[in-house]
């Protein structure tokens, strides 16, 4: 089992635990004939520490059918093709960044102005384009969507509280 | 109404300019996706699914998505042929001989029998749905509860284990999109579940929140992590309309792919991906020459992609009759017939004969202008490929938060979006096959209605389960279908090494 496997098992088994405590106590499972609203979800609890207990055993009992691994390898046999080279996690780690930074100034500063900020920080940090075209392809994007959403689809967009 | 005045109305309501419209977009915006690597039609249908808010009628909305379904699985074949890389999963096999016929010169024949085939398989697939449908409908309206829960419950666990790698983790996410579809307040009892205190739990996650989330976002995130400069086409085209020698070599393979993927995709589950790798080693296995294989045979392609084809059309028939989406892309299509107003299911054909049958129709209409649309214009879908990911990609993140946010215009939505775009990511990143999680998470009411009425009926007892005809029919290929996976899941673990060697 690889470090992300890994992980990923003892959270569906934290996770299965934690559901099936909660299902049993807060929510509560009824009777049979008229079954609560914790029921299913226990149930499921219950499934997800089966199936997470499984899954360990498995990787133990089938270890050594399964081909070996590279030690150095960070995510191991459960990732695919080599490992990203490191300007591929800096950007993947700038552009979650970037999209968190988008939804807590959506509507804080409006539609149109977060999302001018988003496409140029994207293009600057994100991408490292020159400041010409960023400012371009920004002006562009935003326009676009904002023609596409506010007048051809009609959606309702927060407008920047200072203009309104 | 019989199959023959049903299919006649359905016409009358597929040609309209409207629908023609929609068609003709769904066709387009499949194509396009279909040719973009890394956004599929599950992705795309997602992002559109917003939209579908301010289309007024269920029709059009309908017919648009199903348009970027089938179209994906013809432009998906673009990309796999012109640069070794699959537009969609569907297409993964059209890369091992398309890929060869293009370094050898033969891109165009290529790219025009895996656009014949598919428009073949995908006529044929629409008028086996236009025939098969309406009865498996009306057998369908016997069904009770217990029929509905172990219906429901089959077809998830067929889709999780013949969608991924391993059934053990499709579980696992099946599970957790039960659980996320239980977040909110209970229907039954009225009491909130698993809200921790946050008000906008209150109202459960949003199917659109979810899906754009973990296909859209978790798409996005990890491209751009594996991805650092784009592929340039450099392939020629040339004429794309195939030679005689090449019609005769592919005619039984376009025939035996179309078969398969017909019947491989009314099981939830199968779907484009699996009939075409099917079809790829039925083709090998009939062969006369099977050392062509994998060096540019031509029956490679048109099997496979007749097979997608075929798998994609058939697919709506479990969607359509029972209520059942088979893959993500057909659990959008649920979602989508939802926000509309629509239930899929037995009743859909008795109490909404125009959204089934124009939708059929306009199947048939979306299959002609998919093949306009592929053959001549071939050359300027490559050129789509030119578009760079530095915009691509942005475009779609700000499509996504957009969508999410216009449905309940909370910015929590935004949150709640990139939290299951990181979860999409990580799953990506572990090779879990996430097709599991929308189903699971749309079904999931289902279920647990379906359960706690069966329940209710037997006063209690699970035999409900097991002393109904139809019921007891499915537990028992419920029971048959789980043992027989897990016996050939040990013997494949087991045989692992012998067939990497092989490889």
């Amino acid at each position: 089992m690889s470090r992300g496997e890994n992980i990923a098992n003892l959270v569906t088994l934290a996770l299965g635990i934690f559901v099936t405590y909660h299902s049993y106590y807060a929510l509560k499972l009824g009777i049979l004939i008229s079954p609560g609203a914790g029921f299913l979800p226990f149930l499921c609890g219950i499934a997800l520490i089966a199936l997470g207990i499984f899954w360990r055993l498995q990787s133990i009992l089938l270890k050594p059918f399964r081909p070996v691994e590279p030690a150095e390898e960070p995510w191991g046999a459960g990732c695919e093709g080599p490992p990203p080279p490191l300007r591929g996690r800096v950007k993947l780690w700038l552009a979650f960044v970037t999209t968190v930074a988008y939804a807590y100034l959506f509507e804080r500063i409006g539609f149109f102005l977060s999302t001018l900020l988003f496409m140029l920080g994207w293009q600057m940090l994100v991408e490292r384009e020159r400041w010409l075209k960023s400012i371009i392809i920004t002006a562009l994007c935003a326009a676009a969507m904002y023609t596409l959403f506010r007048y051809l689809l009609r959606v309702e967009l927060p407008s920047n509280p200072l203009f309104s | 109404m019989n199959i023959f005045d049903g299919i006649i109305s359905g016409f009358f309501i597929a040609l309209t300019p409207m629908n023609l419209l929609f068609a003709f977009l769904g066709a387009l915006i499949g194509t396009a996706v279909g040719v973009l690597p890394g956004l599929g039609p599950a992705a795309t249908i997602a992002l559109l699914l917003p939209i579908t808010y301010s289309i007024p009628s269920p029709v059009p909305a309908v017919i648009l998505m199903a348009g970027i379904y089938y179209g994906a699985m013809y432009g998906g074949s673009t990309t796999s042929i012109l640069l070794n890389l699959p537009g969609e999963a569907a297409s993964v096999v059209t890369c091992i001989d398309g890929y060869k016929m293009a370094q050898r010169g033969r891109a165009g024949p290529a790219l025009g029998i895996a656009a014949i085939g598919s428009f073949i398989a995908g006529t044929v697939a629409v008028v086996g749905l236009t025939l098969f449908a309406p009865p498996i409908a009306e057998f369908a309206l016997s069904f009770g509860p217990p029929e509905k829960f172990s219906l429901a419950l089959l077809g998830l666990l067929m889709a999780v284990t013949l969608s991924g790698q391993s059934i053990t983790k499709g579980l696992i996410i099946m599970v957790l999109g039960l659980l996320f579809g239980m977040v909110g307040i209970d229907p039954i009892s009225g009491k909130s579940r698993f809200d921790f205190g946050v008000t906008e739990l209150q109202s459960g996650f949003d199917f659109v929140t979810l899906a754009v989330g973990v296909f859209g976002l978790g798409e996005i995130f990890y491209n751009l992590e594996q991805q650092d400069s784009a592929e340039i086409v450099t392939t020629k085209v040339g004429q794309v309309f195939p030679k005689m020698a090449d019609w005769i070599k592919s005619r039984m393979a376009i025939l035996r792919g179309t078969l398969i993927g017909f019947f491989i995709g009314i099981i939830p589950g199968g779907g484009a991906v699996i009939s075409s790798l099917v079809s790829y080693a039925v083709e090998k296995k009939v062969s006369k020459h099977p050392e062509e294989f994998g060096q540019g045979a031509i029956e490679g392609v048109a099997g496979p992609e007749s097979a997608n084809n075929a798998a994609s059309s058939a697919s709506f028939i479990p969607l359509l009759t029972l209520g059942i989406p088979g893959n993500a892309a057909i659990a959008m299509i649920f979602a989508c017939l939802l926000i509309k107003g629509v239930k899929p299911g037995p009743f859909l054909i008795v109490e909404h004969p125009d959204v089934f049958w124009g939708v059929i129709a306009s199947m048939y209409v979306g299959n002609i202008m998919l093949i306009v649309l592929n053959l001549p214009l071939v050359g300027i879908w490559v050129q789509l490929l030119r578009v760079p990911y530095s915009i691509l990609a942005p475009v779609v993140i700000l499509f996504t938060a957009i969508g999410s946010y216009s449905i309940a215009n909370q910015a929590f939505d935004l949150y709640a979006l990139i939290a299951f775009g990181v979860l999409g990511y990580l799953l990506r990143k572990l090779k879990i096959e996430a097709g599991p999680l929308p189903l699971a998470f749309i079904l999931g009411p289902m279920i647990e209605g379906s359960l706690r009425q069966s329940l209710l009926m037997s006063g209690g007892s699970f035999s409900i389960f097991v002393t109904r005809p139809i019921s007891l029919t499915l537990v028992v290929l419920f029971a048959l279908f789980v043992i027989g996976q897990m016996t050939f899941g040990v013997r494949r673990a087991r045989r692992r090494p012998e067939f990497i060697k092989a490889l």
